[in-house]
């Protein structure tokens, strides 16, 4: 790509005990300044990740470089970078000004006193909580403590910060907020961030790019928009979202448009980047999926069915739709209005524009995972 | 910072009151009325009878005349008192008893610390288990027997200073099989386990990612451990502090088996007043010393530690804060 990467994650690998194998031979190159946020289901190896980064575990292989140095196995204190916990963890027994100066305090260099006083207020300011540095860690509430938490591992200005799922503790309201003024700081401070969560929202919202993390691999690094809107595998397009997949096979392809036939119909895809004959899958967002009345005339891409439920979500109202062809389908629209009631028989239909194609069934993901896996995919 | 208040003996009387009122709250029964009051009396009762008693008794008998037989009979006299005072032995036998006392506490807070840390972050359950089994262990063994085991491996012809010998790393025995470093060693052996204890329990309290987040921040190993673990195990030193040392002022066997006269304390003397010299109304009256001696430091250590309020021992309270 452009520049050289800032952090680069080579070939990183982490089996716990010689068994679980954690993290499976990842590469990642990031940008300086880059927001990318790692995201994935419980125990898919997001944490593990994070912490080889951080030096709080060794790679059992592979190799992490910081502009060119290698860094695998620097000790966590000599590292330069900084971490937001999830369980916060401020230091109980002392005063906010004294977490958010702790690192200054330990630093080999020497701050004087009222450079770590202008460097607290400073953070303080940042994460707009002034007049706080005198409280105890106990005497604020679970927001306060999260930015405190920030603001000190911003306070030795750190080239890379990590952020552990630091937002999962807060309720919704207050992870918002969170999520703008996070956002918001590290804009400003232009420091290179890499962010753990297992909610999609959040990725998609605050992210440059995100990497959508699968049982130990990489599924997909990529955009927001890209992974959302053209995921690789069904696994990425359930994760990122709500979806409508139908499977089927190519069986015409042309120049502009392509056919899958599926067990809800043939459908005309505007992706010709697939033989016939392979087997594939459409996904079609609930957004690009849209409903009128029924009709007599049989225009493409069109499926019929019975409105099951309505969900006022407020700008979008979505509806779950049974269709005898598709089995349940889900549409969202943001129109305002209400376009049917449950019970209604609706005629459904989508732009062959509006559809993404993904490889069905998924190539074996090429793991030597030494567990026997319950699937179909089990090697040897 | 009010001692008073905390130990109070209003604070504790009101306490009774409540757990009876609560088992009142339980069983409105009148039949069951009364079964509260049973609970908590048969412990009261056998503590009364058993220790209260006796505790008066024995305070009674430091003013019994001694009859000429050696034995005492009821009566008042404050000769015995005046023997305390009057010799400067007793005088140096309590500095014996608090100075053994003091440097067994120290040693094993000292040694237990790093043991506690260790044992608290080690990771496979299965090995912290083992680990605490065999500290546990060590209490098994009678003391009497690891006194004489004491005595084999320091005796002047011992294995300690056998391998010594051989290595040429010494040229004569630097232990004998009696005396003070035996009556440390004695001691630091046998109350070390209680600091550990004591210690890991504060230490297991700290969440670990306070340490992961002290290194983060640049801080070394032993940084985080001088400016993290450290001041939030504070409780817990305080406590193993406390507890070996009113457990050692009361060391009677090893002193005896380990020591020489000059290591003897006050329960040894005790014990010699009333076998040997049949001088039952001074061997009271260094009862009482100790016994004061010994509610003075808890006292301390109550204050210390704050155990009359309503906080518990150990640092959960602030020292865990992962709550989520
Ligand atoms: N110390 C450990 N010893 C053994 N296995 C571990 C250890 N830590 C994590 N694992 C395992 O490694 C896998 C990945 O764990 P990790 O904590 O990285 O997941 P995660 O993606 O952060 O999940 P979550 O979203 O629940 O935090 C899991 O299967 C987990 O059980
Ligand atoms: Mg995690």
């Amino acid at each position: 790509m452009s520049a050289d990467p800032h952090l680069s994650l080579k070939g990183l690998t982490k089996v716990y005990d010689g068994r679980v194998k954690a993290v499976d031979r990842v590469e990642l190159d990031i940008q300086n300044g880059e927001f990318v946020t790692l995201v994935g289901p419980s125990g898919c190896g997001k944490s593990t990740t994070l912490r080889m980064l951080a030096g709080f575990i060794e790679p059992t292989s592979g190799s992490i470089e910081m502009d060119g140095r290698d860094i695998t196995f620097l000790p966590p204190n000599k590292r330069d970078i900084g971490m937001v916990f999830q369980s916060i963890a401020l230091f109980p027994h002392m005063t906010v000004a004294e977490n958010i100066s702790y690192g200054m305090k330990v630093a080999d260099e020497k701050f004087s006193q009222s450079e770590i006083d202008d460097r607290v207020e400073e953070m303080l300011e940042l994460v707009e909580m002034p007049e706080t540095a005198d409280r105890y860690p106990e005497q604020l509430s679970g927001g306060q403590q999260q930015r405190i938490g920030l603001a000190r591992s911003l306070a030795l200005r750190p080239e890379i910060l990590l952020l552990d799922e630091p937002l999962s503790a807060l309720d919704e309201k207050l992870r918002e907020q969170m999520q703008t003024e996070l956002t918001k700081i590290q804009q400003e401070l232009g420091v290179t961030t890499v962010f753990v969560t297992h909610n999609q929202e959040e990725a998609m919202t605050m992210s440059d790019r995100i990497v959508i993390m699968n049982d130990g691999h990489f599924e997909q690094i990529g955009t927001p928009n890209q992974v959302y809107n053209d995921p690789k595998s069904t696994f990425v397009a359930d994760f990122m979202g709500k979806s409508n997949l139908f499977a089927g096979t190519v069986t015409e392809t042309g120049p502009d448009e392509s056919v899958v036939t599926t067990d809800a119909g043939e459908f005309i895809v505007d992706d010709t980047s697939f033989r016939t004959r392979a087997s594939v899958q459409i996904l079609i967002r609930p957004e690009d999926l849209m409903m009128s009345r029924p009709s007599d005339s049989q225009a493409d891409n069109t499926l019929t069915g019975t409105v099951t439920i309505v969900h006022l979500l407020g700008s979008v109202t979505r509806y779950y739709i049974q269709s005898e062809q598709a089995g349940q389908l889900i549409v969202e629209d943001q129109s305002g209005g209400q376009l049917a009631t449950e019970g209604d028989s609706v005629q459904v239909f989508f732009d062959p524009s509006e559809c993404c194609v993904i490889p069905d069934p998924e190539p074996p993901v090429e793991t030597d995972v030494s567990e026997p896996a319950m699937g179909v995919y089990q090697s040897e | 910072m009010y001692p008073n208040q905390r130990w109070g003996c209003t604070r504790v009387s009101s306490k009774t009151t409540r757990i009876g009122e609560r088992f009142l709250d339980i069983t409105p029964n009148s039949a069951k009325d009364n079964l509260g009051y049973v609970i908590i009396g048969i412990p009261v009762a056998l503590l009364v009878v058993f220790f209260l008693i006796p505790t008066l008794y024995l305070f009674a008998t430091t003013f019994f005349p001694r009859e000429g037989s050696g034995y005492y009979q009821i009566g008042f006299t404050l000769e015995h008192y005046a023997r305390l005072f009057d010799s400067p032995i007793y005088g140096r036998y309590l500095w014996t008893t608090l100075e053994l006392a003091a440097v067994t506490t120290v040693i094993s807070v000292v040694l237990g610390y790093p043991i506690a840390y260790w044992l608290a972050r080690v990771e496979s359950p299965a090995l912290k288990r083992g680990l605490l089994l065999m500290i546990v262990a060590t209490m098994w063994i009678t003391v009497i027997i690891r006194a004489y085991a004491i005595q084999v491996v320091l005796a002047g012809d011992g294995i300690l200073n056998s391998l010594l010998l051989d290595f040429r790393l010494i040229s004569e025995p630097i232990t004998s099989s009696t005396g003070y470093i035996p009556t440390i060693v004695g001691m630091v052996y046998g109350f070390l386990p209680f600091a550990i204890l004591t210690i890991y329990t504060s230490i297991a309290n700290i969440n670990p990612k306070l340490e992961e987040a002290s290194r983060n921040l640049g801080a070394s190993r032993l940084q985080t451990i001088r400016w993290v673990v450290l001041p939030l195990s504070k409780n817990g030193i305080a406590g193993a502090t406390a507890l070996v040392f009113i457990l050692a002022i009361g060391s009677y066997v090893v002193p005896m088996l380990l020591g020489n006269p000059s290591e003897w304390t006050l329960p040894v003397i005790i014990t010699e007043q009333v076998n040997e010299q049949m001088n039952v109304p001074f061997g009271a009256v260094l009862s009482a010393v100790l016994t004061a001696l010994t509610i003075f430091f808890f006292l301390i250590a109550v204050k210390v530690l704050g155990l009359g309020s309503d906080q518990l021992i150990g640092d959960t309270p602030e020292g865990e804060t992962d709550g989520q």
